[in-house]
């Protein structure tokens, strides 16, 4: 076939994508509407449960919750080896677990409850009660708080040892004041939530206060935003400065001295939002569809600057993004082309084929790793690795060295508990 | 242990009066024909059993000679040499001694045979002469060369076998010998001539009579006398105490033995190969399977319950067996993913007990049908999926034997 064919056909395709892409994910010229990661406090269950949060200093581990046995499995990473297996409350549903990098303790979720197990697999339940369908989750596990968001707009805040038990807990209503409700947030390093409010200002939570008080305890200061503030991102290094994002336009803001860091424009007609995540750093991915061959910028947050990137590559829905500005990598699963019938958005979770994982250098985007994840595998990323649980009623969690190392594999931990 | 110490109560409960019930059995039944031969011997008793059907039905008219249509058949051949005297005396012989003979031929009575598998040698006026069997008329004793008696047609046996009856009786007072003179049967081998006239008598009169048809059933049917013997054997194994294997706990297992055995007679040794199977699906993705391979030697019983040899139950016999198992075990769990293996190979260096039984009903040309059961004890480890067991499997089966 004349080589200039297959090029325009290449061509053709990509620019029909890139089409579809804006469409599904930019109605009506809106890039954000129904967006999934906005009107958030903190991250999304599904996308807390991908990152495998472990300690490079220590033997590392992962929790993965398989549905198959449905049980919770705990797995030695650095020996591969198989720890131990727990029961979670209500089994069948689907689970989402967070733990700190000490290992000391697990939060499993699902849609409404809650449960604490220590690392000898004991667990309390329901610790606070839920007033709604979890949406998202905020924690920071140095001042052990844990911020559950609900669908009813409820914020219940825990507080727990180093050892996971609950030393305190609290769950506040949306109205902070008269005559505005939060809209979205994120926890940052000095122990405050910064909440978005109706009113386009900004809240700094006192998480420590309002818990011991019982109500939420706060200093706000205005928003340059011109409209509703969507997304909240927190950085480590700068707990003082936030990332926020409205419809047309994102900012790097200073909450103690109210100073614009940077800021950006998004144009509407021609540009649509692949994704927005909070790991690790604070970032958001636009595809531009003006461009025939379409063209991906990566925006996040760089210092006291908005960061940004721009990749020329055929895109596809973007289920899960992490960026490490430590390791200078950018990790991302995408998911397959929609079909024409389903354009709805999906999680991490929701799709099971037709994934696959990338890597990048970010300082210059050398493709580092070029992965196609084996269907109906559940992923768990670490810094080097990427952990997939099989649907085996065996067991079976391959781990497959993202820049190299040879793969390993754990098998058979679910013998023991077959019935 | 608690199943071990059980297992073993349970044997030693069966062998002893198994032991008790057998052992006056099988006394009686090593003497009935003699040393050399064995318990059911179909064939001598066939001949037997032909030559008192025959002689029962004698009459005073019977004649020393061969009728017209057997004229061609070489056992005619001493009755065609006769003259009218010789046939006269055959002829009182044969009548006045029928009584006599069957009596010998009674079960109850003194008389004896015995197999000789080697060739009969005698001397005779310094002359060695290989005969087909040979008659102590002291001791009442008949000693047949049994593979040339097996060779010999039903005619021929009953010929052999009414002259060997004939030494038996005696005129005057010695018994009649192959080298004397009796009546008009004067001159060197007169006796010889008598004798072979009297069982040419008998054998043709049986051949007239179709005394030889009646056993035609009997000569197919599989006889329970065979020394060597090969069996294939296919059934369903359970657990019958102890716990039973991890996920197959819901499953009874099939199995597959080739044995071979030696009997001697009521007692022989067996060495049989068996595997065993068991198998299960969970749901649609997970398999679980556990093979039992291993060898088995022992000591077999057989024991007759019925005791006329010629008819199908008194062939059909009981064969209990005690032995020892040597086996391997082999655990493995499937999915489409993931494969787990264990085995323990080290309990085919700990003989473990083996008890069980067949009972075989004869087909025939030496094919028989058998139904039986085993229980041994398994006692073995899968350390790496940290499954140990202590029990003890029964095996039922259905089988086909062939003894030669």
């Amino acid at each position: 076939m004349d080589s200039s064919i297959v090029f325009l056909k290449k061509l053709s395709w990509t620019s029909l994508w890139t089409f579809v892409l804006s469409m599904v994910l930019g109605c009506n010229g809106d890039p954000f509407q129904n967006n999934m990661d906005d009107h958030i406090v903190g991250q999304l269950p599904s996308e807390l449960t991908v990152v495998a949060r472990v300690d490079s200093s220590s033997d590392e581990f992962v929790y993965m919750y398989d549905k198959r046995v449905q049980l919770i499995h705990k797995f030695n990473l650095n020996q591969m080896k198989h720890l131990f297996a727990l029961k979670p409350l209500y089994a069948s549903q689907s689970h989402f677990l967070l733990n700190p990098p000490s290992g000391n303790y697990l939060i499993d979720m699902t849609s409404t409850n809650i449960s604490i197990y220590d690392h000898l697999g004991q667990g309390v339940h329901q610790p606070v009660q839920l007033r709604g369908v979890i949406k998202s989750i905020a924690y920071d596990f140095d001042q052990g708080y844990l911020i559950v968001h609900d669908f009813n707009s409820a914020t219940s805040f825990l507080k727990l040892d180093p050892n996971g038990h609950v030393v305190d807990s609290w769950t506040a209503g949306p109205v902070l004041g008269d005559s505005r409700s939060l809209l979205a947030g994120d926890l940052n390093s000095r122990g405050e939530l910064i909440l978005a409010l109706s009113d386009r200002k900004i809240a700094i939570v006192q998480v420590e206060e309002s818990l011991s008080e019982k109500k939420w305890i706060f200093t706000e200061t205005a928003s340059p935003m011109e409209k509703d503030i969507l997304w909240v991102g927190m950085t480590n290094e700068h707990p003082e400065s936030v990332l926020i994002r409205g419809r047309s336009q994102a900012m790097l803001f200073n909450i103690d001295t109210g100073e614009i860091l940077d800021q950006i424009e998004i144009d509407l007609s021609t540009q649509s939002l692949l994704k927005a995540s909070k790991s690790n750093v604070p970032h958001f991915a636009i595809l531009d569809s003006s461009e025939s061959h379409g063209k991906l910028t990566l925006y996040y947050v760089n210092g006291t600057t908005i960061g940004t990137k721009s990749l020329v590559r055929e895109t596809k829905p973007l289920l899960f993004s992490l960026l490490d500005a430590t390791t200078d990598r950018w990790t991302f699963i995408e998911g397959p082309l929609p079909d024409n019938d389903d354009q709805s958005v999906k999680t991490v979770d929701d799709i099971l084929s037709g994934r696959s994982l990338h890597r990048y250098r970010y300082s210059d985007f050398l493709s580092l790793a070029d992965l196609s994840i084996e269907n109906e595998t559940l992923t768990r990323l670490s810094s080097e690795h990427l952990y997939l649980l099989y649907p085996s009623r065996l067991g079976l969690l391959k781990r497959v060295g993202l820049e190299g190392s040879p793969p390993t594999e754990v098998r058979g931990f679910n013998f023991p508990y077959l019935e | 242990m608690k199943s071990k110490f059980r297992f073993g109560l349970e044997i030693k409960a069966l062998l002893i009066p198994l032991l008790i019930f057998f052992a006056p059995q099988m006394v009686f039944a090593s003497t009935f024909v003699g040393n050399g031969g064995t318990t059911t011997d179909v064939d001598l008793l066939i001949t037997i059993k032909q030559i008192q059907e025959t002689l029962q039905k004698l009459d005073e008219k019977s004649e020393c000679s061969c009728p017209e249509e057997l004229a061609q058949d070489p056992l005619c051949e001493p009755l065609l040499q006769l003259n009218d005297h010789e046939q006269e005396f055959c002829k009182e012989m044969l009548w006045n001694q029928r009584s006599h003979l069957s009596s010998l031929l009674d079960p109850q009575s003194s008389l004896q045979f015995f197999w000789a598998e080697t060739a009969i040698t005698i001397n005779t006026e310094g002359d060695h002469k290989v005969v087909d069997a040979v008659t102590d008329a002291a001791k009442q004793q008949i000693t047949i060369h049994r593979p040339r008696f097996l060779d010999l047609k039903q005619k021929e046996r009953i010929f052999l076998l009414t002259h060997e009856l004939f030494h038996l009786v005696k005129i005057g007072e010695d018994a009649i010998t192959d080298t004397g003179s009796y009546g008009p049967f004067k001159n060197a081998g007169g006796g010889r001539k008598l004798l072979n006239s009297l069982g040419a008598t008998v054998a043709m009169k049986a051949v007239e009579l179709k005394q030889l048809g009646h056993y035609s059933d009997t000569f197919n049917l599989s006889r329970s006398n065979k020394r060597r013997w090969v069996g294939l054997k296919l059934g369903s194994t359970a657990v019958s105490s102890g716990d039973r294997t991890y996920l197959l706990n819901t499953t009874g297992g099939w199995g597959a033995l080739f044995e071979f055995r030696y009997q001697w007679s009521w007692i022989g040794s067996y060495v049989a190969a068996r595997s065993i199977t068991f198998s299960k699906k969970l749901e649609e993705s997970l398999e679980v399977k556990e093979t039992i391979p291993g060898v088995e030697l022992g000591a077999s019983f057989c024991y007759s319950p019925f005791k006329d040899p010629l008819t199908f139950w008194g062939q059909s016999h009981l064969l209990v067996k005690v032995g020892l198992h040597l086996s391997a075990y082999t655990y493995e769990a499937s999915d489409p993913s993931v494969s787990i293996t264990d085995e323990d190979k080290e309990s085919l260096h700990k003989p473990q007990l083996a008890l069980g039984f067949d009972y075989y009903f004869p087909l025939n040309f030496g094919m028989w049908l058998t139904l039986g059961s085993e229980l041994f004890s398994a006692n073995y480890e899968y350390r790496s999926l940290n499954l140990s067991y202590n029990k003890n499997l029964w095996t039922t089966h259905l089988g086909v034997h062939y003894g030669f």
